[in-house]
């Protein structure tokens, strides 16, 4: 008790010391980059690809593997997540141009997450109806990518105070911490969310998708 | 097109704003799906190769071993631990002994205790089973209002609005001090155990039902609104059966009065929020209409043979774990290549031409 007791890795705030790490063949970086992408990008193709499980996993393991194929490329001038959703976005893409356009009888409306995959499809509904739950589900997606970005401990902590609505000495038990360090490592966490967030959705690259951007109906 | 919750303007993620917008966006995205760790397993291990295939990494050396361990050493750790273990499963717990319910959804704070325990009430959160005799507490500031939604031992569906502080007696019975609770036994194969509601103006014993009954508010002990089938109220040798469509209000005097009540509307917001949500993966666009109806107070009238054939033969995938039955409605017809209109209580169901054209049938 009375500290904090994640043994979670903290990856290296410069992406460009990571990438660099892992090109000089250091385990631990590959394991941070492992960490810390792997399930942001598993949830970001999963909704696109209608909670299709094995097909999620071919798309991000083709993903990883051109990504890490041209490691040497990155140049740390936006951020690593963007290229990597962009080429999981592209894989993506690639797979339904291969496989035409989906199953017409199929209609997916929400993900799990409620991201939107069928924006096309609400054209029937009145618009700010419709605009409002896209809104929603669209925010939904970047709170949940940014919250896959952080700390597990970080990000349990605040679906605890923020969705479970536990209390600061509740969390404190849950983590085996004092009440001191779960306010402190609240707080930290807050912070981290925040800057994931805005990363995700203001920043370079960010991943709010213009309607036009639509190709088949799905947002891709 | 608006967007609901969006990006804070620069600036408003400062000091107690940071805590309230973070606050506000983790909670309206919800809990996130867990994701299946055979998966992620498989994913870094096949990225892994390819990463040690391109860089030259050395194989990850293997663990060291532990050789041995001092028995002492060992006996000690075992006895704190059967010390820390008693000491926390001895503890009065709400989710300890027979389970009564289970807590299916809860939306803010809902706080649950071991009824006579002098514990601390606790936070309650989906899936906890609920022990007969416990206490649930809901948050009752209209900033943040706290419901829950839980499924009985016996299958029914039972909601607790925002402000409520309920007993949960058994699986088949709930005392109620204050707020209100919505009680759904659900239809045809899916029907529950009946549920009966306490509350000191008398016990109301629900017959096929879904039915509301709120404590105290507006001069009244308590006021009663039946939804389907019918609610018995028994007080003393007293019974007066209430039908649905019909509201009961029980008067501080005690004399009874009896008014014609909406099954649908803003007055049962509240009900429609906190519905526990349906899988829809795999179903047909029929057995989710019939969920949704249910829930809002619907009932669902086709415009047309076509509309009708779409809605027994469209099967839906996916998920609607963020939106309202309402919300879900506009979304899934639309998604499914249907129009609808809500009119007097009545879901219209049509083909898109048809009902743009002549409204309602």
């Amino acid at each position: 008790m009375g500290s904090e007791t994640t043994a979670w890795p903290q990856p290296p705030e410069d992406e460009g010391e990571l990438v660099r790490r892992m090109r000089a063949g250091e385990e631990t970086a590959f394991e941070m980059f492992a960490e810390r992408y792997i399930p942001g990008l598993y949830r970001f193709a999963r909704r696109r690809l209608n909670q299709d499980r094995e097909l999620t996993q071919e798309i991000v393991q083709t993903t990883l593997c051109k990504v890490i194929e041209k490691l040497d490329t990155f140049r740390g001038e936006a951020p690593l997540f963007t290229w990597l959703y962009a080429c999981c976005r592209n894989e993506i893409a690639a797979h339904y141009r291969r496989k035409g356009r989906r199953p017409r009888e199929v209609e997916l409306a929400f993900d799990d997450d409620g991201g939107q995959v069928l924006a096309g499809a609400l054209s029937g509904r009145p618009v700010d109806e419709a605009g409002e739950a896209i809104g929603r589900a669209e925010t939904s997606e970047l709170v949940h990518l940014a919250l896959d970005r952080l700390p597990p401990a970080h990000a349990r902590a605040l679906e605890w105070r923020y969705v479970d609505g536990f209390d600061v000495v509740e969390i404190a038990r849950r983590l085996e911490v004092s009440y001191k360090a779960a306010e402190s490592l609240l707080s930290r966490a807050r912070q981290a969310f925040r800057k994931a967030y805005e990363t995700l959705a203001v920043g370079p690259g960010n991943l709010r998708v213009p309607a036009s951007h639509t190709e088949g109906g799905a947002v891709l | 097109m608006t967007r609901g919750t969006d990006t804070p303007p620069n600036g408003t993620w400062r000091g107690a704003a940071e805590e309230e917008t973070a606050r506000r966006l983790i909670h309206e995205a919800g809990p996130r799906t867990p994701l299946p760790e055979e998966d992620l397993d498989a994913i870094r291990a096949v990225a892994r190769a390819q990463w040690r295939e391109r860089y030259g990494a050395p194989a990850r050396p293997a663990p060291r071993r532990i050789a041995w361990m001092p028995v002492a050493a060992a006996l000690l750790a075992t006895a704190i631990g059967l010390a820390w273990w008693a000491r926390v499963t001895l503890r009065p717990s709400p989710f300890a002994g027979p389970p009564a319910a289970s807590i299916e959804a809860v939306d803010g704070i809902v706080r649950a205790k071991a009824g006579g325990s002098a514990a601390a009430a606790v936070p309650a959160s989906a899936g906890a089973p609920i022990a007969a005799g416990t206490n649930l507490e809901t948050e009752p500031s209209p900033e943040g209002p706290g419901r829950v939604a839980l499924r009985m031992g016996g299958g029914a569906s039972v909601r607790l609005d925002a402000g409520t502080r309920a007993h949960i007696e058994s699986p088949t019975v709930i005392a109620l001090a204050r707020g209100a609770v919505y009680v759904d036994t659900g239809s045809g194969d899916s029907r529950g155990d009946e549920i009966a509601v306490r509350l000191p103006a008398g016990l109301f014993q629900g017959i096929g039902t879904q039915f509301e009954v709120r404590a105290g508010g507006a001069g009244a002990e308590a006021l009663l609104r039946v939804r389907e089938g019918s609610v018995r109220l028994k007080r003393g040798r007293e019974s007066v059966t209430t039908p649905a469509g019909s509201e009961l209000v029980v008067r501080g005097d005690g004399t009874l009065l009896r008014r014609a009540g909406a099954s649908h509307g803003p007055e049962w917001e509240w009900v429609v929020r906190t519905a526990p949500k349906l899988a829809i993966e795999g179903v047909t666009v029929r057995r989710f209409l019939d969920w949704a109806a249910r829930e809002a107070g619907w009932r669902v009238e086709f415009a047309d043979a076509e509309a009708a054939r779409l809605a027994d033969t469209v099967v839906l995938h996916g998920s609607i774990a963020h939106l309202t039955p309402t919300e879900a409605t506009g979304v899934v017809l639309s998604s499914s290549g249907l129009a609808h209109s809500v009119v007097d209580g009545a879901l219209v169901v049509g083909t898109a031409l048809r009902v743009n054209e002549a409204g309602r049938p």
